[in-house]
């Protein structure tokens, strides 16, 4: 009997310890991304957040306005440059690896027309195995 | 034996801790707590995509219309607003929502314009809608400080009021109500198109506006899409849904040209030039046919 409240009090601690753990995660990346959305970037009023695990690879689709410059923030883990974020037009073609630059955390685009793309997100294997990832933007006119 | 007993009483408190537990992971909190983690599903097309907090698909801020037409140099028209005595008319989550992002466009829309007395009117409103959707937390007493402190300058306004946009739609969709977070985007949406469609309508050659409404495709599509899961949710929703693929329709006729590009990077200020091209040729009919279905729409969303 008294291994089985040991299991359920195991349980119960499991049940309480990880979603604080996961939420303190998410709150140290959050500012660990805000960080780089100062003025004279506006965020575009929404964040983008996903569990990623191993080569998992989150993605979405959005659209650049011509004339703008924006910054894409993302970040994983408590530390910069533990997750590759990809730019793609809606050809595919690649326009942006932040591989390519240290996994800087983030990055500017002047667009010079109206862009539909796609942003890939992963976590860089040699750093992390999984976690969040967080990502945002902002336009600057 | 009296040790038995303990433990049985231990256990059985955890176990009814655990069904509470649960029963609170279901519930839609109200109070302060913005950033729950997110329920991420992963697609099942593929072993290794994930959507973003359960989307792919992102709409551009109403706010950035806001700074075209100021840039357009066009005058400040107030009648392109919801007014603010329309508020009380929105008894229902579903349509304090959609008008929490039409009052949130407006708002960037005076600011941009520098029109302080109404801003500071536009906000208690946006303020209230917040407060009545569960979502004060993000226009919590802080963030109302620093925009009476900041009213009148434009861009820190700007700054401070799409955080605290950022911060609902992170609460929201952290606490499993994502369908009025999509309202929140959609409202926005459709108001910064009502804007942008009313100005053609006076004058049809500012080509930038005429152009920026004709780049809506992408948008409105990827807005049909964040908003689809929900169809079912209630006729009014399903009423906007329709609405809103009538008039995808009509953008489907707008062509969009694209052509590739090899950007340029310079490392050194972290910038990246994207120089591909597109253009988007639009007939005066396909826009007088937008400007008056996104009209019915948007009078449905303020009515």
């Amino acid at each position: 009997m008294k291994r089985l409240s040991l299991i359920v009090l195991g349980i119960v601690l499991t049940i309480i310890v990880i979603p604080d753990t996961s939420k303190a995660q998410a709150d140290t990346i959050i500012n660990l991304c805000t960080q780089y959305l100062n003025p004279p970037y506006i965020s575009d009023g929404q964040q983008y957040k996903a569990l990623l695990t191993g080569d998992e690879i989150a993605e979405f689709h959005t659209t650049f306005y011509g004339g703008s410059t924006y910054r894409i923030v993302g970040c994983s883990g408590l530390s910069e440059g533990n997750l590759v974020f990809k730019v793609y037009d809606k050809e595919r073609n690649l326009l942006f690896n932040n591989g390519d630059y240290e996994n800087s955390p983030y990055w500017d685009f002047k667009f010079r027309s109206t862009i539909d793309c796609i942003i890939e997100a992963e976590l860089d294997s040699k750093n992390l195995s999984s976690g969040f990832a967080i990502m945002l933007i902002g336009f600057k006119q | 034996m009296k040790g038995n007993k303990l433990h049985i009483l231990l256990a059985i408190f955890c176990l009814f801790f655990i069904v509470f537990a649960g029963c609170k992971d279901g519930e839609q909190t109200s109070g302060d707590d913005t950033d729950q983690p997110a329920e991420v599903e992963i697609d099942s097309t593929t072993s290794t995509l994930v959507k973003f907090d359960n989307t792919l698909f992102s709409v551009p801020s109403p706010y950035q219309v806001a700074y075209l037409v100021k840039e357009m140099e066009l005058d400040f028209n107030k009648e392109y607003l919801n007014p603010l005595n329309r508020s009380t008319n929105y008894t229902n989550n579903f349509k304090k929502a959609l008008n929490l992002g039409v009052y949130g466009a407006d708002l960037g829309y005076l600011n941009i314009y520098e029109q302080t007395p109404n801003a500071i009117q536009y906000f208690s409103i946006v303020k209230k809608f917040a407060h009545e959707l569960g979502i004060s937390s993000a226009f919590n007493a802080d963030i109302i400080k620093r925009v009476d402190a900041n009213m009148g300058k434009k861009d820190s306004l700007m700054y401070i009021i799409s955080h605290a946009y950022r911060a609902a739609d992170s609460y929201l969709k952290n606490n499993a109500r994502p369908e009025i977070s999509a309202l929140i985007l959609a409202g926005g949406w459709v108001e910064s198109l009502h804007i942008m469609t009313q100005i053609t309508l006076v004058d049809q050659s500012q080509i930038e506006i005429v152009n920026r409404i004709g780049e809506q495709k992408h948008p409105l599509d990827n807005l049909i899409k964040v908003l689809s899961p929900y169809y079912n949710e209630s006729a009014e929703f399903a009423e906007l849904l329709d609405g809103l693929i009538d008039l995808a329709y009509e953008f489907d006729g707008i062509e969009f040209l694209y052509t590739y590009a090899e950007p340029e990077v310079n490392p050194d200020r972290k910038l990246t030039t994207i120089n591909s091209k597109s253009e988007i040729v639009i007939s005066e009919e396909q826009l007088q046919t937008i400007s008056e279905k996104i009209k019915v729409i948007r009078n449905k969303i303020i009515e």
